[in-house]
C-alpha cells in the first residue's frame, strides 16, 4: 500500500470494521495495547482475502508507534535462494519504497543470521553506517537512506515462515519493547498468513479434487480423437497443482525394455524433454521398474540421494536437469503398463501423501481411457476390416442405421462391369424408390418381419433398379439386425445385395428349358405310342384273319377264306404305306434335297397332273387361276404336299359335281395358295386335330392319318404355314398354304427357263 | 336275343369280331359303330325299354371322341351304368388297362381276340344276365 491513498484505504478498513471498537484517528498511534487488542480481533474475524489489508494497516501502526521509516514483512518459501520474499510494506508518506531492498539477497550469504531468526533471536541493526563497508550487511543498504534496521521472526508450527521488519532513515536503538511488541504482532500476522496459506491449500486441494471428478467423466465422455488433448491438458492441471515443472507419461513396450514419453507437459520456460526421452532402455530390475512392476509409486525427493543401484536413472534425471521426481505407476491387470511422471527442475520437492494418493487415482483413471482408446481402436479396425471384407465379398454390402435411415453402401468393386449405385449411398428412402413396384409389399414384409425379430436372418429376391440401366434387375438380399437397443428396437442392419440377375436368366433359361425338354419328350412318348399302336393295328388284323383262316379252313367255307386273305393282303399293304410315310416323315428336316427356286404355278400344275386320274375317275372339274410369284424350297417335297392336299380334296369332294378351285394371293412377301373343294367340310373343332399324327376323322377313309401332319412338318420345315378354313359340315374345305416369296429376278429367271 | 354294341374304328378288326361274333349263334345281334361321337349319339338316342343294349365291346383309339371318354360318359348315365363293357385294346401297357379300369371298363380283350375267348366272354355275358335276373327275351 503507497502513502498516497493510506488515508482512503484505512477508512475503508474502518468502514469494513465498523462493528468493531472504532479505531482511533488513523494518523494517530495507537498505544500498543490497543493495537494488540484490536488486531487480534482484526485476524480471527477477518476473512482471508482481507489480510493482506489488516496486515498493512497493522504495519502502519507499527511505524507510527515506533517512529520509524518502514514497515515490512518477508516471506520464506521453502527451496528460495533469496533471503525472502517482501509481501507487505508500508512507509511513511514521502518516502520511496525499498520493496526490493531485501530480495536480492543471496539466502546462503545469510545462513548465520537465518539460523539466529529460526531460533526465535531478531536481527536488529542499530546504525548501518556504523558497520564496515565490507561487511555483508551493510551490503544491501549501500545506495539507501535506511540507517537503521530490526527484523524479528514470524514463526508458526515451529516454522520459520518470513520476518516483520522495521527500517528507520535514521539510527535507531532498537528497545526490547519495540522488539517484543514486533514478535508479538509478527506471530499473529504469521498465524494469520499461516491460517491463509491453509485456506488456500485447501482450496486448491479442493479445485483437485473437483478436477479429479471431472476428469474421470471427461475421459469417459471424450472422442478417442480428443483423448491426447485431455490427457496433455489434465498434466498441465497436475503440474501447476503440484509447482512441479513437468509432468509426462510415458508408456512401457510390451516387452518393458524400453519406455517412451507420449504426453508431456513443461513449465513456462523449462525446455521439453520429450523428444529425448523416447526410446529409453530400462533394465526389468531397474530401480524404478522392480518398484512400479509392483504397482508402488516411486518418490524421488532429490536426485543426488539416489542409491548406488539407481545410477542410469541419476545419469537420465541430472541430463534433463530433474532435481525430484515422483513415478506413478499405470497397471492393467496387475501388469505395469507405463507411468505418470512428476519433475521438479527449479527445486527439489516432495509431494504429500494425500496429493500421492490422489495422483495414484488419476494414473488409474488415464489406464482405463487408454484401455478404452486402445478397445475403440482395436474395434474400428474391426469394423474397417468388416467393411473391406464386405466391398471384397459382394457387389453391394451395406450397413444401415436404422433410426437415422442412412445407408452406408461399400464401393462396387473396380473390375465389375455392373452399373454404379452411387444413388442409393444415403437414405432407406432412395432404396425404397429403387425396389419394383410388383416387389416392394413382398420385400418390406419379409423386412418387417425381421425387424419385429420374428425372423432370424433377412432374406429375399426382389427386382432393382439400377443407376444407368433401363431395366430392373434381380438380386438377391440378405443380412441382418446386428444390433439392438434395451427395448429390443433394432439399431444397426448389416447386409449384402448380390446381382443375381444373370444366374437368374439362365435359371429360367433352364426351366423353359427343361418345361420344353419335357413337353418334347412326351410328345415323343406319344408318338411313339401312337406309332406302335398304329403300326400294332394292320398285325393285329393280320394275325386274327390267321386265327379266323385256321377255322375257315377247318369249315371249308372258301368264301370266308378268300375274304381272310384279302384282309391279310390289305393289311400288308397298309402296313408297308405306313412305314414308308413314317419314314418320310423323320426325314422331313434330317434328310433334305437341293434347295432351288420353283415357280408356284408350275409346281401346282405337277401335283395335279400326279392326281389326274382320280380327278377324272370322280369326274372333278379344276379351276386353276393363275398363280404368281416363286418360292424357294426342296421340289419334290413340296409337290408332296400339293399332291396330298389334292388327294385329301379329291377323297372328300362332293360325289357328284365335284369341284376343286386353286387360287393364289401375294402380298408382303409371301403367298398363300388357297386349295378349295366342295366336299363335306370339317368342322371347326377339328381343324387343328387334322394335322396330328394318325388323325382320322373318318375311320372308314383310306389312308395311314399320317398325310397331313407330313404335309405340315414339310411346309414348316420351309418356313411356311398350313391351315384349314371351313365354316362347317357340308360347306366345304378350303385348305391354305402361305410360303416367303422370293424376289422377282428369280422369278422371272424362273419363268423364262421354264 | 342279346344286343351287342362293337364300337371300333379299324374296319378290319370290326369285320373278324363280327364274324367270331355270327359263329356264336344267331341269339346275338351286334351294332356296329366306327367313331365315338356316333357311338355317344347312339347311346343318347336308343331305346333301352325296348331294345337294351347287353355288352358294349369298345375300343379305346377312336376318333373325334376316344374310348376312355366314351366309356366315362356311359357310366354318368343311369341307363347305360350297368351294362358291361368290355374293353378291346391293342395296347397291353398296365396303365391304358387301369386307365380302363377307372373309367368303368368290366372286362378288356387285347386285339387280335381270338374265338375261343370271344366264346368265354358270352358265357360269362349270359350269366351275368342270369344272375341279374333279367333274362333277355328269346327271340
Amino acid at each position: 500500500m503507497s502513502s498516497s491513498d493510506q488515508s482512503s484505504n484505512s477508512h475503508d478498513f474502518l468502514e469494513s470494521s465498523a462493528h468493531l471498537v472504532a479505531w482511533p484517528g488513523t494518523t494517530k498511534p495507537l498505544s500498543i495495547e490497543t493495537l494488540i487488542a484490536k488486531m487480534c480481533a482484526e485476524f480471527v474475524r477477518r476473512e482471508t482475502k482481507d489480510v493482506d489489508a489488516a496486515i498493512n494497516l497493522t504495519l502502519e501502526q507499527l511505524v507510527r508507534i515506533n517512529n520509524v521509516s518502514r514497515c515490512y514483512i518477508l516471506e520464506f518459501k521453502p527451496g528460495q535462494t533469496l533471503l525472502g520474499q517482501q509481501t507487505h510494506e508500508w512507509i511513511l508518506p514521502g518516502l520511496t519504497s525499498r520493496m526490493s531492498e531485501f530480495q536480492s539477497i543471496p539466502l546462503a550469504d545469510f545462513m548465520t543470521e537465518l539460523k539466529m531468526l529460526r531460533d526465535g533471536m531478531p536481527l536488529a541493526i542499530n546504525d548501518i553506517h556504523a558497520l564496515s563497508p565490507e561487511h555483508k550487511l551493510s551490503r544491501p543498504f549501500q545506495d539507501s537512506p535506511t540507517r537503521s534496521v530490526l527484523l524479528v521472526p514470524m514463526i508458526a508450527a515451529d516454522q520459520l515462515i518470513g520476518v516483520i521488519g522495521l527500517s528507520a532513515n535514521h539510527p535507531v536503538i532498537w528497545q526490547p519493547q519495540t522488539i517484543q511488541l514486533l514478535t508479538i504482532v509478527g506471530e499473529m500476522i504469521a498465524g494469520a498468513l499461516e491460517k491463509r496459506q491453509l485456506d488456500q491449500k485447501l482450496e486448491s486441494r479442493l479445485r483437485f479434487e473437483k478436477f479429479i471428478a471431472e476428469l474421470g467423466v471427461n475421459l469417459i465422455h471424450s472422442e478417442t480423437e480428443d483423448l491426447d488433448a485431455k490427457i496433455k491438458s489434465s498434466i498441465g492441471f497436475i503440474g501447476e497443482y503440484l509447482e512441479a515443472d513437468r509432468c509426462y507419461i510415458m508408456m512401457a513396450s510390451k516387452e518393458k525394455d524400453l519406455v517412451n514419453v507420449t504426453h508431456e507437459w513443461t513449465r513456462d520456460g523449462i525446455p521439453a524433454v520429450i523428444d529425448k526421452l523416447q526410446q529409453i532402455p530400462i533394465g526389468p530390475n531397474s530401480y524404478t521398474v522392480r518398484q512400479l512392476d509392483q504397482g508402488k509409486v516411486v518418490t524421488i525427493p532429490d536426485v543426488e540421494l539416489l542409491p548406488p543401484e539407481a545410477e542410469s536413472l541419476k545419469l537420465i534425471m541430472r541430463a534433463i536437469g530433474t532435481k525430484a521426481s515422483a513415478y506413478f505407476p499405470m497397471m492393467y491387470h496387475e501388469k505395469w503398463i507405463g507411468s505418470l511422471g512428476v519433475a521438479f527442475v527449479r527445486t527439489p520437492r516432495s509431494i504429500s501423501p494425500d496429493d500421492l494418493s490422489l495422483l495414484v487415482l488419476i494414473t488409474q483413471m488415464f489406464v482405463n481411457a487408454f484401455q478404452r482408446k486402445e478397445m475403440e481402436d482395436k474395434l474400428r479396425a474391426s469394423e474397417q476390416r468388416f467393411r473391406l471384407m464386405l466391398e471384397a465379398i459382394t457387389e453391394y454390402g451395406y450397413d444401415w442405421d436404422i433410426p437415422s435411415g442412412n445407408v452406408f453402401y461399400t464401393r462396387r468393386s473396380m473390375q465389375s462391369a455392373r452399373p454404379d449405385r452411387q444413388e442409393y449411398n444415403g437414405n432407406l428412402k432412395d432404396w425404397c424408390k429403387s425396389i419394383h413396384p410388383d416387389d416392394f409389399d413382398r420385400v418390406q414384409k419379409v423386412l418387417n418381419e425381421h425387424l419385429e425379430g420374428r425372423s432370424r436372418f433377412y432374406e429375399v429376391e426382389y427386382r432393382m433398379k439400377y443407376v444407368g440401366v433401363p431395366d430392373y434387375r434381380w438380386v438377391l438380399d440378405r443380412g441382418m439386425v446386428v444390433q439392438r437397443n434395451d427395448k429390443g428396437e433394432p439399431l444397426r442392419f448389416l447386409g449384402a445385395e448380390l446381382d443375381i440377375h444373370d444366374s437368374r436368366q439362365i435359371q429360367e433359361e433352364r426351366e423353359r428349358l427343361i418345361a420344353e425338354l419335357a413337353s418334347k419328350n412326351q410328345e415323343l412318348e406319344q408318338f411313339t405310342y401312337t406309332v406302335s399302336h398304329d403300326l400294332k393295328s394292320p398285325l393285329i388284323t393280320i394275325s386274327g384273319f390267321i386265327g379266323a383262316l385256321k377255322e375257315d379252313l377247318k369249315s371249308g367255307n372258301e368264301e370266308l377264306i378268300y375274304d381272310a386273305i384279302a384282309e391279310i393282303q390289305n393289311a400288308t399293304v397298309k402296313m408297308r404305306l405306313l412305314l414308308d410315310q413314317l419314314l418320310d416323315l423323320s426325314r422331313i428336316g434330317r434328310v433334305s434335297g437341293k434347295i432351288v427356286p420353283i415357280a408356284i404355278h408350275e409346281l401346282v400344275s405337277e401335283a395335279l397332273r400326279s392326281v389326274d386320274g382320280p380327278l377324272k375317275a370322280k369326274s372333278i372339274q379344276v379351276d386353276l387361276q393363275p398363280l404368281p410369284g416363286t418360292v424357294e424350297g426342296d421340289r419334290v417335297r413340296l409337290q408332296e404336299v400339293f399332291q396330298n392336299v389334292f388327294e385329301n380334296a379329291i377323297k372328300f369332294c362332293s360325289p357328284t359335281g365335284g369341284r376343286i378351285c386353286v387360287s393364289a394371293i401375294k402380298s408382303g412377301g409371301e403367298i398363300t395358295i388357297s386349295i378349295r373343294d366342295n366336299g363335306i367340310g370339317i368342322d371347326p373343332v377339328y381343324h387343328e386335330k387334322i394335322f396330328g399324327l394318325f388323325e382320322k376323322l373318318d375311320p372308314m377313309s383310306e389312308g395311314t392319318g399320317i398325310g397331313l401332319s407330313l404335309c405340315r412338318r414339310i411346309i414348316e420345315h420351309h418356313g411356311g404355314k398350313i391351315w384349314v378354313e371351313s365354316t362347317g359340315v357340308g360347306r366345304g374345305t378350303s385348305m391354305k398354304i402361305r410360303l416367303k416369296a422370293i424376289s422377282g429376278r428369280h422369278e422371272k429367271t424362273e419363268t423364262t427357263t421354264d | 336275343m342279346y344286343h351287342i354294341l362293337l364300337i371300333e374304328d379299324n374296319p378290319a378288326h370290326a369285320k373278324l369280331m363280327f364274324r367270331h361274333l355270327t359263329k356264336m349263334g344267331d341269339y346275338l345281334r351286334a351294332t356296329h359303330l366306327t367313331d365315338g361321337e356316333a357311338a355317344y349319339d347312339y347311346l343318347l338316342n336308343c331305346d333301352f325299354a325296348h331294345d337294351p343294349i347287353h355288352l358294349i365291346l369298345l375300343d379305346l383309339r377312336l376318333p373325334r371322341i376316344d374310348g376312355i371318354e366314351l366309356l366315362r360318359r356311359i357310366r354318368s348315365k343311369p341307363i347305360s351304368l350297368q351294362v358291361p363293357v368290355v374293353v378291346l385294346t391293342s395296347s397291353e401297357r398296365d396303365e391304358d388297362i387301369r386307365e380302363a379300369y377307372a373309367a368303368g371298363a368290366n372286362s378288356y380283350l387285347v386285339k387280335p381276340v381270338a374265338y375261343d375267348k370271344v366264346q368265354e366272354l358270352i358265357e360269362q355275358l349270359t350269366s351275368y344276365w342270369f344272375q341279374h335276373n333279367r333274362m333277355p327275351s328269346m327271340p
